[in-house]
């Protein structure tokens, strides 16, 4: 919305930053230089692409010069609002919304499976350098059934950002371990949701906050609708994700909701304890926006988010935290509940199970589109390891890096950003982490995924209010989650399709 | 009314012989079908049709995510189900409880505005149009500005206020026991500015020499207003409590815009409700069935109410 | 006046407390959009220039760059609502005629079939809310502006037919009578002597469905999604963002939004205050 610097100037800068990084770091010459192919070919034609506010924008500005190359001229459509829940509708009804979309992936099942989009061309594959892509977006978010419809653009996942100058400061350390026995660790943050809720603890009520007022412990999005599926299954993941076991929203046999399993119980519990006591007043209808604001105005000393907030906090003009964050994993534990045998493990390690939550986006050309030539051009063209690291590195373009290509450190200080560079090796050494764990959890991929989400919401957000307790609120999703099941053609179908999301 | 009496006076002009008045007659038949053509086929697009579509679609299981699958009929199992859906349950008693504070609390506050503005000599005109203003706001500014903004704990004016005067601190939307009063006390500032402006033209038509008497009586002005103004009166309020009562039930906007029905089920309105299942979850089927017991509900109570109007009236 | 102390204590007492409930979040919508946001993070702040800085930051980022921004949006509005006024107002005049010259249409008295336009009300837009979605997919209305256009004037016809009757029957039939004794048709009496005298009405009508029409949330949340979508769908995505909520931003397109409807409404009241309580106590 505001921006210091205008988008040319921001975008400009985000070429300047992300040329010559690519080479270096491995990515064909091929994918680089997006070769037009029989250029004149699409003299005149006109094909529309949707997608976020900020992200389409940039990128047709960045297409200037591929457009007169290629006489395709690219016009945005401007989605006002949620543009999951838009797309859904107009696939849903039927709708031409676009040509191209840039498509929320959580989505992807109401929209792969009736099949509203076309497949991708191995042509194109090769030419956006397929392998660079982090495999779980490119061979399961992407794809339906063993087909490819989607080419990854954004690969959100969740993680902690904290105050790392809080943790520095040696006053804090030391009245921190007089307090907890143990140090405050300012390159990890806390490691376990039990130390996240004491370092929250700690830094609720101390005078550190911007204009010497108190600070709270963490923020996190506890409103319905307002991003707290995420942000709960984020922090159940931490007992729900057994390292062995890949069964987590459901029990993949029976298809049975585990979400109101002992781990989820447990997680919500804390999380509603944790909520009064250290979250900022009001905190239950904390949604994306606040959440971010929170940590930005130097209000709250930890938040549990996606990789946006470490890309907002860049931004001088609306944060105090610039320079100062650090960024690891979300909290794990080391009691781990086993979903197979029923019981909670002891691990001799922290584990961790970073939560793909939202799944990210992907392009993909829209089956009714009467260009469908045209579209992939397009496409080969905006999803190169290049075009997608300058997207990436635009301030509000909200795309997160997707593909191994785009984790360049020189890339990030030399951007818009202008990140500082031990605080753009923690913040990308952080996403890579999740990225590549062995543990990570999915996003609810499967067709219904709306009502899934809103039924979970529904209870956490009133278990958290005093409403119900956890137990009988999550006992209560558990059913409305069985009935879902049930209205979109039973538990064999959709275990099938979640099997095939977690590749087992 | 006296247009009534006029209108059961009026004759055709008797100039047209018998047979002009048959073919006049039949003329004046099909032009008024005509003119009133667009009303008839505007009530059937908004009433017909979507009653006729609900009661289909709530015997059936669709679902727009069932991607594929054939719709098939369920018989009742929809209705029976709203039955034993804690959240369709604590949706309408949230509706209910909306409706029952909100409709009478606009009114006493409409009235008690009214009586005084009908009172003022100084700057009536002023305050006239103030008072009505709010009518010309949207639900979406009216939510945003004077819930969202003023009720923010950090943004809003209320909190700091109440922090200035060592008043405990309210969390207003964010305390599922305090959000729906929240809600109510939005929907007063903006409802009431109707309820005035109706009102007080009901005082208005009121002949001043009825105050005048009932002063020369002796009685009080306090007594005066309840033994004759507050009568005369009734009747509209009746007409007012009807529009309230009703838009109450139907309420939607403000809540979606500001709570999305939380903390929790809190502020959960069946219409809400509704949107959230049908338009976002694509229960049709599901959906259906809510939006028409809401629609019976509303109904039976403005049957009642309208009853009991007709009863005060005379 | 020979009014009672108290009686005037209590007058201004109430008249003032309601224009302090109605005036202060006004006061803070305006002070809003002139702040930036220091003046909003570090707490409430209450008067310009004694504990923030003014500044035109919002309204200019709002009419230089940001104009291709919400433009289509309340270019949607304004044709939207127009063209759904005009059409109500006419529809209204004819329906409101035909009722208001004639006792009876058919089974029906003209009283009840009035009745049945006030009826409509009861139904609640969650009800409507599905069978719109599914004709509209199937009628292809989805997220165009006709489709809204039908749906306004849908719900703005009973109402103006409504009110235009009373307008109508304030006017004798017997000034018609006598224009058509000098030779004149029906048709170029109602234009030529009915309709000057109902202006009054139709002016209130048609702002009233104007009004309506641009403020609508239900409707253009259900059925736009990109080509249509209203100022008041817009207004409300400004906090439904993943970015931080910039209120001085939201202050300013929320005064934006509603000052045309307030001067029109200002400029225009005594027309409107006559049709919104001739619509309601009948």
């Amino acid at each position: 919305m505001t921006k210091g610097l205008n988008r040319r100037q921001l975008v400009q800068r985000a070429v300047g930053a992300s040329a010559g990084v690519l080479a270096a770091r491995g990515v064909t010459e091929a994918a680089v230089v997006a070769a037009p192919r029989a250029a004149r070919q699409f003299e005149g034609t006109r094909i529309t692409v949707v997608g976020r506010e900020v992200t389409i924008p940039t990128l047709l500005e960045l297409s200037q010069d591929w457009m007169r190359e290629t006489g395709i001229t690219v016009e945005p459509v401007v989605v006002s609002g949620d543009l999951g829940r838009k797309i859904l509708q107009s696939a849903v009804t039927g709708a031409h919304l676009a040509d191209v979309h840039l498509h929320d992936a959580n989505i992807g099942a109401d929209l792969y499976a009736r099949g509203y989009y076309l497949e991708v061309p191995e042509a194109v594959k090769d030419a956006v350098a397929w392998d660079d892509i982090f495999p779980f977006q490119r061979d399961r978010l992407s794809t339906w059934q063993g087909t490819t419809f989607g080419i990854p653009y954004d690969g959100d996942n969740m993680f902690n950002t904290y105050r790392r100058d809080l943790m520095l400061d040696p006053a804090n350390q030391e009245e921190f371990s007089a307090a907890y026995g143990y140090a405050l660790d300012p390159e990890t943050g806390p490691k376990t949701w039990r130390e996240h809720d004491q370092y929250a603890e700690f830094f609720t009520g101390r005078p550190w906050a911007a204009n010497g007022e108190t600070g709270y412990g963490f923020a996190s999005m506890f409103k319905r609708g307002g991003g707290l599926f995420w942000a709960y299954v984020s922090r159940a993941a931490a007992y729900a994700k057994h390292p062995s076991v890949p069964d987590f929203f459901f029990a993949l046999d029976s298809g049975e909701p585990l979400i109101n399993t002992e781990p989820f119980v447990r997680a919500l519990t804390e999380w509603k304890a944790a909520m009064q006591a250290y979250a900022p007043p009001g905190a239950i209808n904390t949604q994306w926006p606040e959440n971010v604001d929170q940590l930005l105005a130097g209000r709250v000393a930890m938040t549990n988010y996606w990789a946006d907030v470490g890309k907002d906090a860049q931004n001088p003009e609306n944060s105090t935290v610039k320079g100062r964050l650090g960024f690891h994993f979300t909290p794990g534990s080391t009691e781990v509940y086993n979903q197979r045998d029923r019981a909670w493990e002891t691990l001799p390690e922290v584990s961790y199970a970073p939560f793909l939550g939202f799944g990210g986006r992907n392009f993909a050309v829209s089956r009714t589109t009467p260009q469908a030539e045209a579209c992939w051009e397009f496409v080969r063209h905006a999803c190169t390891p290049e075009m997608t690291l300058q997207v990436s590195l635009t301030p509000g373009s909200g795309m997160d890096p997707v593909r191994q290509s785009q984790l360049s450190v020189d890339a990030w200080v030399n951007s818009p950003f202008q990140m500082e560079r031990d605080e753009a090796e923690r913040y990308l050494g952080a996403i890579e982490a999740n990225l590549q764990s062995p543990n990570l959890v999915p996003d609810l991929r499967l067709p219904g995924w709306a009502q899934y989400q809103d039924a979970l919401e529904t209870a956490v957000s009133l278990a958290l209010s005093g409403g119900s307790e956890p137990q009988p609120a999550l006992d209560q999703a558990a059913l409305q989650w069985r009935t879902v099941t049930d209205q979109l053609g039973g538990a064999e179908k959709q275990m099938g399709y979640y099997r095939d999301l977690l590749g087992v | 009314m006296s247009s009534q009496q006029r209108l059961a006076t009026w004759t055709p002009p008797r100039a047209a012989g018998r047979r002009e008045a048959v073919r006049r007659r039949r003329g004046q038949s099909y032009v008024r079908a005509l003119l009133l053509l667009p009303a008839f086929l505007s009530l059937a697009f908004v009433t017909v049709y979507p009653l006729g579509f609900t009661v289909y679609a709530s015997l059936t299981d669709w679902n727009l995510f069932n991607y594929g699958a054939p719709i098939a009929f369920v018989g009742l199992a929809n209705w029976a189900n709203l039955w034993r859906d804690p959240n369709f349950l604590i949706a309408f008693k949230n509706t209910a409880v909306f409706a029952l504070v909100a409709a009478p609390l606009t009114y006493i506050v409409g009235l008690t505005v009214a009586v005084a503005l009908d009172g003022a000599t100084v700057g009536k005109r002023f305050f006239r149009v103030l008072f009505w203003l709010p009518l010309m706001l949207s639900s979406v500014l009216v939510t945003l500005i004077v819930g969202r903004m003023m009720f923010d704990p950090f943004v809003g004016p209320i909190t700091a206020v109440f922090a200035a005067l060592g008043l405990p601190q309210v969390l207003w939307l964010a305390d599922p026991r305090t959000a729906l009063a929240t809600i109510i006390l939005l929907q007063v500032w903006w409802g009431t500015a109707y309820t005035i402006m109706l009102l007080l033209a009901a005082l208005e038509s009121l002949p001043p020499e009825l105050n005048e008497a009932a002063r020369v009586d002796g009685a009080g002005e306090w007594r005066a207003f309840w033994q004759i103004t507050f009568p005369l009166l009734l009747p509209v309020s009746a007409a007012i409590f009807l529009i309230q009562v009703v838009d109450a039930w139907k309420v939607f906007d403000i809540i979606n815009v500001l709570t999305g029905g939380g903390p929790g089920t809190a502020t959960q309105s069946i219409s809400l409700l509704v949107y959230q299942q049908g338009v976002q979850g694509g229960n049709i089927s599901y959906a259906s069935a809510m939006a028409w017991a809401l629609t019976v509900v509303i109904a039976l109570v403005a049957g009642v109410l309208y009853q009991f109007s007709r009863r005060w009236a005379q | 006046m020979g009014r009672s102390r108290a009686a005037w204590v209590f007058t201004y007492g109430v008249l003032i407390a309601w224009s302090a409930v109605l005036l202060v979040p006004m006061y803070w919508v305006v002070t809003t959009s002139f702040k930036t946001r220091p003046a909003i993070t570090g707490g409430a702040t209450f008067v310009p220039w004694v504990d923030f800085q003014p500044s035109l930051q919002a309204w200019t980022e709002l009419f230089s760059r940001n104009a291709s921004q919400w433009g289509p949006y309340f270019g949607n509005s304004l044709a939207i609502s127009t063209a759904t006024a005009a059409l109500a107002t006419v529809f209204g005049l004819m329906g409101g005629y035909a009722l208001a010259r004639w006792q009876r249409l058919g089974p029906l008295a003209s009283a009840q079939f009035g009745f049945l336009l006030l009826g409509q009300r009861m139904f609640p837009a969650a009800l409507l809310a599905l069978p719109m979605l599914i004709m509209f997919q199937n009628l292809r209305l989805l997220d165009t502006r006709l489709g809204l256009i039908i749906l306004y004037t849908a719900f703005g016809t009973p109402f103006a037919v409504w009110l235009l009757t009373e307008f109508i029957r304030g006017v004798p039939p017997e000034i018609e009578e006598s224009a058509m004794i000098d030779g004149s048709s029906r048709l170029g009496v109602i234009f030529r002597i009915t309709l000057p005298l109902v202006l009054p009405g139709l002016i209130g009508v048609f702002v009233l469905v104007l009004a309506g029409a641009w403020n609508e949330y239900f409707f253009a949340l259900v059925l736009t999604f990109s080509e249509s979508v209203t100022a008041p769908i817009f207004l409300a995505n400004q906090i439904n963002q993943t970015e931080s909520v910039g209120w001085w931003y939201v202050s300013a397109i929320g005064i934006m939004s509603s000052l045309p409807l307030i001067v029109a409404a200002l400029a225009l009241q005594r027309f409107i205050q006559r049709g919104l309580v001739a619509g309601a106590v009948k």
